[in-house]
């Protein structure tokens, strides 16, 4: 009790950096056994982070965002979210700048050559889906993320008897405690609630779905953000969606 | 995707992904507080826009490490701006003659009471929050408490400074950093 009542007594100077090493290793090695002494350090180096808020707020120079967004790193990365499709399309622009006939042949007959593997793979893939769909006791009805939440996915599992189902999401963004996502089972104008929820900060949450009707006799599912507790119908941005 | 409308730990997800508008939405959010702690530091604007660029670059490069069940994006930020800016002081070997510590007049600071929807709002009641818990510090800890956050000083320093014994200046930051916590706690549960 002596020992933790002294690491807490160090623990404000610990977070302002002011203790020698020996005395930072000794709260260091408190702090991995002690959960409370953890929650008081934290709590101090909230106050810490507040303190910045303290000095007077001055404006850098409206370069700096840009000089920021320009350091060899991020432009790095931002360049290489668009730019191998356009490189792609220059160069395919550039190759048929000036084309002879033996090659405006060649590409016809590779062009046609893919389209028609591309549908034979069509339908491969429709025929193993509909034997999929004969074989699986359970509907598994993949969600999308709109444009308000790209990263976002999701899946529908819907029982045998399409009375039940669980919904999984991930990558949501995390909602502030006044809002709750809320599923919709869609049919024609109709919207019905399918239920609330809420996800961590890692953007994953799940949902036990019951309905009156059957989920397996709505063709789609969205989700929406709504005022916590849920609304009678949508009314926020939908997050994801998806057809039986 | 409209990133203004993204929560902090949220936009630090994205960064580890590589999503550089997520770094540009975090800096139009916290690079003037950024900025405005290593100037309150290091007291000199060049010195301070490199710091605030080196933050964010760090932001960029390390955003794995940030852990948001501990600390919130802006108290992450700002610890890693007052290492750098205290480090670079250090190195500098800078101890201003004119010392004057941001908190000298804490109740001239005008921050007006009436906030409308200013995109500054939040920032402006946090000040308003942290200043008036400050306020309510004795002087003699508030000025203690100055030297080590903003200054880097060690105990011996602070109290070769103010000319108080070593014992005073450790029971004055302690004493002002508990008066804080409960203050700003009590507030984050009113």
């Amino acid at each position: 009790m002596a020992v933790e009542q002294h690491i807490i007594e160090l623990i404000p100077e610990y977070v302002l950096g002011l203790l020698d090493p020996v005395e930072s290793q000794q709260v260091e090695q408190h702090l991995q056994a002690c959960a409370a002494c953890r929650e008081e350090e934290q709590a101090h180096r909230q106050v810490v982070g507040l303190l910045a808020y303290s000095a007077p707020q001055k404006d850098p120079s409206s370069k700096l965002r840009q000089r920021i967004l320009q350091v060899p790193g991020t432009q790095a990365i931002q360049a290489t979210e668009k730019p191998i499709p356009n490189q792609f399309w220059q160069k395919l622009a550039h190759f048929f700048g000036s084309p002879s006939p033996g090659w405006v042949a060649l590409t016809v007959f590779l062009f046609a050559a893919w389209l028609l593997s591309a549908l034979l793979l069509g339908a491969q893939i429709y025929q193993l889906r509909a034997e999929l769909a004969r074989q699986s006791p359970l509907q598994v009805i993949a969600l999308k993320g709109t444009e308000s939440a790209p990263e976002a996915t999701g899946v529908l599992i819907v029982s045998v008897d399409g009375t039940h189902g669980a919904l999984v999401v991930d990558r949501l963004p995390k909602l502030d405690e006044a809002n709750e996502y809320q599923l919709w089972l869609i049919r024609d104008d109709h919207r019905e609630s399918g239920g609330v929820f809420s996800v961590g900060k890692s953007g994953y949450g799940v949902l036990y779905v019951s309905s009156e009707e059957p989920l397996s006799s709505y063709p789609s599912f969205g989700i929406t953000i709504e005022p916590a507790g849920g609304s009678p119908g949508p009314t926020g941005e939908k997050v994801l969606g998806g057809d039986l | 995707m409209d990133y203004h409308e993204l929560d902090d730990s949220y936009l630090v997800q994205l960064i580890t992904r590589a999503h550089a508008d997520a770094l540009g939405e975090l800096y139009d959010r916290y690079g003037r507080l950024v900025f405005s702690l290593a100037f309150n530091i290091v007291g000199d604007e060049a010195v301070a826009e490199e710091i605030t660029q080196d933050v964010f670059t760090s932001v960029w490069e390390k955003a794995g490490t940030y852990r948001s069940d501990q600390s919130r994006v802006s108290t992450w930020l700002s610890s890693i701006t007052r290492y750098r800016s205290i480090d670079i002081l250090r190195r500098r070997g800078a101890r201003p003659e004119q010392y004057s510590v941001p908190w000298g007049d804490l109740h001239a600071e005008m921050i007006p009471d009436q906030i409308s929807t200013d995109e500054r709002a939040e920032e402006l009641i946090l000040q308003k929050r942290v200043r008036a818990a400050l306020a309510e510090l004795p002087a003699e800890q508030r000025a203690a408490l100055a030297l080590a956050y903003f200054r880097g000083y060690s105990h011996s320093e602070i109290a070769a400074e103010l000319g108080q014994p070593l014992g005073t200046v450790k029971t004055r930051i302690r004493l002002a950093m508990q008066k804080l916590r409960n203050l700003l706690d009590e507030e984050d549960h009113a």
